[in-house]
């Protein structure tokens, strides 16, 4: 007796420590494809429960679907079938005969997809849609075969455009018991719910003001979710619709603000309705009595979709992410979380969510993307504990109070962010200290202005030191160019660059650059000086005509030219407005031009920094620390390589190897046609051998997303990088009185005011807030 | 008198109650917030504050620039509305459109008045217009200190018509049979002005005196208006300091700046107090 006892005691302990773990076992990461750097080769294209499962469609890398078992971890994955190319080609007749599959969806216990026969002749297309195969998984494939299901009415979904035909396509399908429901545009923009009954066939069209979401709700209706924006503020409407008369009905009004409601799911075990919204999962009863009650953390960012699962679980699924979560709001949740108020929508903190919660399984996360960022300072004042973390722009007058009152908590005390902060560049750490403590992490960097591309240059005939150094120098450099490019057919510009832009965008980037100088020690914080009024007294001399920058057209301000209808070639230009300052993945041909503003003192390139602090009243500082310093390892590739310094070798673009195994297979088969060739097809096989030597060449030249060129010339600018910090001039055009100077600025540009009285202007506002102070 | 304090209670309680959660209790509290410095610690300064403010430049120059505006708009109202007031109590028969048409700026919305006002200042507008019809250059009006004219006039012209209603009470409330005897007396409209109209209008006089320099520190909106919250220095009063302090949630600064100058109001009204008493004894005779 005593024996048994012992053991049912040591039974029931067992259970009770692994009562949070079963607590929380419902909830799991499905599928999370990390994407930090934008790529991640599979794409969650959609998701199907059914009996005993779910269907995975994915795309990107391979097409296919996967099958998880319900508790499975790893699923079956199931190729699809390939395009037939020869179906494609014209028969004798000079038709085309293909099938075109249109829909997917889940239905019971098997997946099964929607196509259309489509006939194409010469002149004219026939299509006999809406019907229904059965998608059986064998041998890792998947084929598509006959069923039961009955040809769906397809009359309303083929439109005509005189003589060609083309299939509407169904939006946000949803099964609800058997029918398959979706939302269709109709050509006027018209939003259709289409409403398919599988066992019959038959069509039923509804028109409505269009829904944002939707769901399957109880007794065969549709719960839908629309945005109503006309509202003071922004709130979306959740309604009931019975298809049988139309009839509809609101359950509850949802204050959105600047987030984003959407994952509109109904639990009809609980008679529930729910929806994602800051980072969680709300649940509603089904009519609406009650306030909205928060269930569960949702990590996923972006558009995603929902639907409830049997056991209170409820599954989310995104482009990359497949979740899911406990809805039971009895049950015990993580232990704490970790609230986040991301005012700038930080890069990393999503993906770092999926880290940080597998890292700490007794925590979750909530980040609220948006806001009012004017209330930050009131809520540090009121000492406001309900967020942990923050993020901000650098130059913002909110970071540089809650920096100047001491509201940032100290992170040197995490020893990862302490490590990581060692690595950074000087110009990142100087930012990020303040009184020998850390206050602050990057979440992004970047800046761009004037580069010059260096090919061009010396295509003229220039070398490195002809380049301006000063932009005294840049001026007088810039009324030598029309001489130098006569005859070479090189626009110093964009050619749909106006003199309105021209002359802007030099403008900006001046008093940016200014800016950035003047706040540097030991330089007077004024703009109406003798450098300034030089610098923009050379701008309104500049000579547009020997220049070649085009006239404004009726007000323009330029864009884009049409060079394909117009049938002029493109030139790629001399300089470049938007070189960056920054790594940058993106592959421009042109090199910064760091200039100066007097002779005895380095160029300044002035930096846009994004950074996340913590609140010193949170209550999970270190925690929120830790997951801070989780945040810079998820930093896409070209923010990190332009904050640490050790960050030196050169990553490939992530499809170079597959780009490269391709064109070394188009080689080989081009090398053997032309052992085979005859004579006359011998130049034809050798020209193509020629080009996939080239391809490659260039391939592995080019095929970088952080080359070693851009991580060499970067290391050489990066002494000369400076955050910009609180903006005087953005803060004052933003301000009530902003409309006054906005205007006295453009009648700069179009050459009504003279820069003395610009710079005057500025100088007056800008030196009574510095002496007012912040 | 006991029973009748008691009986009155219920009727000044609740104005008592909003009066000291809405004024006292905030007058009170900011004084703590005078004598922090509102960082994560928010420790105790002192009078640190105190002199930061006091030595800030913006300050100094939106307290300079308030004195100077009061003292130019405060005067001038005064002496217009007694004089408008004067004439309107002898236009009796058609006074009634006259008395009521002189409230009427008093209840326009400013934004709009304003609207115009910018119209007939501006450099091609009707005033400018005017003064070239007699041979006088332009002026820009809406540009540096010339701005305070129209400022000036425009508090002037809103203002007026509340001050003259007050001294047209005070002035109607004189009995005429006081004028009468004095006239049958021998005693002249000298005589009479200062023997029976100022000492009866001495306390109204007060009471608009207090009023205008109010309403003259008081003088933002307009300006605010016109040039945001950083307009042309000789228009920038404390009112801006305070505002943009404000909104830059600097409660220490703007709890300073508005005790410096309720201490400075302080002893202002205090002098206009013992001028009034002084005043009252010599028109009285008792000096």
């Amino acid at each position: 007796m005593k024996k048994i006892t012992i053991w049912i005691l040591i039974a029931a302990l067992a259970l009770l420590g692994c009562a949070p773990a079963m607590a929380a076992g419902n909830d799991r990461t499905i599928l999370h494809v990390k994407n930090t750097d934008g790529y991640s080769g599979l794409f969650v294209d959609n998701v199907f429960p059914v009996d005993g499962g779910i269907y995975v469609s994915v795309t990107g890398a391979t097409r296919g679907i996967r099958y998880y078992a319900d508790g499975a971890e790893e699923p079956v994955e199931y190729l699809l079938p390939e395009e037939n190319v020869e179906d494609l080609m014209p028969g004798e007749d000079g038709t085309t005969s293909y099938t075109e599959t249109v829909a997917w969806f889940g239905w019971k216990d098997g997946l099964y997809v929607i196509q259309n026969q489509i006939t194409s002749g010469p002149e004219s297309n026939e299509i006999d849609g809406g019907y229904v195969r059965k998608a059986v998984m064998q041998d890792g494939k998947v084929q598509l075969e006959e069923c039961d299901v009955p040809q769906l009415d397809w009359t309303n979904m083929i439109e005509d455009y005189g003589g060609w035909k083309g299939s509407r396509y169904l939006n946000r399908s949803i099964v609800s018991g058997d029918r398959l429901i979706a939302q269709v545009w109709d050509n006027n923009g018209g939003a259709v719910l289409e409403i398919f009954d599988l066992t019959t066939g038959f069509a039923q069209e509804i028109y409505t003001e269009g829904t944002d979401d939707m769901c399957a709700g109880p007794d065969g209706k549709i719960l839908t979710l629309q945005y109503d924006w006309n509202e003071e503020t922004p709130i979306a409407r959740i309604r009931m619709m019975n298809p049988e008369d139309q009839s509809e009905e609101e359950i509850a009004t949802v204050q959105v603000e600047n987030a984003t409601a959407q994952g509109l799911a109904y639990d009809a075990e609980n008679h529930r309705i729910f929806y994602a919204l800051n980072g969680e999962i709300w649940a509603i009863p089904e009519d609406g009595s009650a306030e909205a009650q928060s269930v569960t953390d949702c990590p996923i960012s972006g558009g995603f979709r929902a639907i409830v699962l049997g056991g209170q679980r409820i599954l989310l699924w995104g482009q990359t992410d497949i979740l899911i979560r406990d809805t039971d709001p009895n049950r015990d949740r993580s232990e704490f979380t970790l609230n986040i108020q991301d005012y700038i929508w930080g890069q990393s903190l999503n993906e770092t969510t999926f880290d940080y919660t597998n890292a700490n399984g007794n925590a979750s996360v909530v980040i609220r993307n948006g806001g009012n960022m004017e209330s930050i300072l009131q809520d540090m004042m009121n000492r406001d504990a309900t967020n942990d973390i923050y993020t901000l722009n650098y130059e913002s007058s909110q970071f540089d109070a809650l920096r100047s009152r001491g509201f940032l908590a100290d992170l040197s005390g995490n020893a990862d962010v302490q490590a990581a902060f060692g690595k950074m560049y000087p110009f990142m750490q100087k930012a990020l200290e303040q009184d020998g403590i850390i206050i602050a992490v990057p979440l992004d960097v970047r800046g761009n202005a004037m580069g010059i591309r260096m090919d061009s240059w010396k295509k003229l005939g220039g070398t490195e030191e002809e380049l301006p150094k000063t932009w005294d120098q840049f001026f007088d450099w810039l009324n030598q160019l029309p001489e130098k490019l006569q005859g070479t057919g090189i626009p110093v510009v964009e050619e749909w660059t106006t003199r309105y832009s021209f002359r802007s965008t030099i403008m900006n980037t001046i008093l940016n650059q200014y800016q950035a100088y003047i706040n540097q020690a030991g330089n007077d914080y004024a703009f109406n000086t003798p450098i300034l009024r030089d610098l923009l007294e050379k701008l309104d001399q500049v000579d547009y005509d020997a220049l070649g920058i085009r006239e404004d057209e009726n007000g323009e301000e330029g864009g884009m030219m049409d060079y394909g209808s117009s049938g002029e070639e493109y030139r790629e230009p001399l300089l470049d407005f938007y070189t960056s300052y920054t790594i940058s993945t993106w592959r421009g041909a042109a090199n910064p031009l760091a200039l100066r503003f007097d002779e005895s003192t380095e160029a300044v390139m002035p930096v846009n920094l994004t950074v996340a602090f913590v609140n010193p009243y949170s209550q999970h500082a270190e925690e929120a620390a830790r997951f801070l310093a989780m945040c810079m390892q998820n930093l896409r590739s070209e923010t990190r390589y332009s904050i640490f310094a050790d960050l030196t070798e050169p990553i490939r673009d992530p499809y170079y190897e597959e780009n490269q195994k391709r064109l070394a297979e188009w080689l080989e088969e081009a090398r053997k046609h032309l052992e085979e060739a005859s004579e006359e097809e011998k130049s034809m096989w050798e020209e193509s051998v020629k080009m996939y030597q080239d391809m490659m060449a260039d391939n592995e030249k080019n095929s970088w997303m952080i080359s070693p060129e851009a991580i060499t010339s970067f290391q050489q600018r990066a002494n000369l990088l400076q955050p910009l910090s609180y903006d005087f001039t953005s803060s004052l055009v933003s301000s009530d009185g902003g409309s006054n100077f906005y205007e006295l600025w453009e009648g700069y540009i179009n050459r009504q005011v003279s820069a003395q009285e610009l710079l005057s202007a500025i100088d007056k506002k800008v030196q009574m807030m510095r002496l007012e102070g912040n | 008198m006991y029973k009748k304090m008691r009986l009155a209670w219920p009727f000044i309680l609740p104005g008592l109650a909003g009066l000291t959660l809405f004024y006292f209790i905030p007058f009170v509290g900011g004084i703590w917030y005078s004598v922090t410095d509102g960082s994560f610690e928010n420790r105790f300064v002192g009078f640190e504050n105190y002199a930061t403010v006091w030595q800030n430049q913006m300050f100094q120059l939106g307290l300079r620039n308030t004195m100077e505006l009061s003292l130019i708009c405060a005067p001038l109202l005064f002496l217009l509305s007694f004089v408008l007031a004067s004439l309107l109590h002898r236009i009796r028969p058609a006074g009634t459109f006259f008395r009521s048409s002189v409230l009427m700026p008093y209840l326009m919305p400013s934004s709009a008045v304003l609207i115009i006002w910018l119209l007939w200042f501006d450099y091609g507008g009707p005033v400018n217009h005017l003064l070239s019809l007699l041979g006088v250059q332009r002026i820009n009006w809406l540009l540096g200190s010339e701005l305070r004219v129209p400022v000036v006039l425009l508090f002037l012209w809103k203002n007026l018509g509340f001050c003259v209603i007050v001294f047209l009470s005070a002035l109607q409330s004189i009995p005429e049979s006081l004028y009468e005897y004095a006239t049958l007396e021998g005693a002249s409209f000298r005589r009479q002005t200062f023997s029976i109209t100022l000492p009866l209008v001495v306390p109204s006089a007060f009471l608009v005196a207090i009023l205008s320099f109010v309403s003259a520190f008081r003088i933002f909106k307009e300006v605010y208006f016109i040039g945001g919250p950083y307009p042309e220095e000789p228009l920038y009063t404390l009112q801006n300091y305070m505002n943009n302090m404000y909104g830059k949630l600097n409660y220490q600064n703007v709890t300073t700046a508005a005790y410096i100058f309720a201490a400075i109001v302080f002893v202002l009204f205090g002098i206009l107090f013992f001028s009034q008493r002084h005043a009252l004894r010599r028109l009285n005779g008792e000096e």
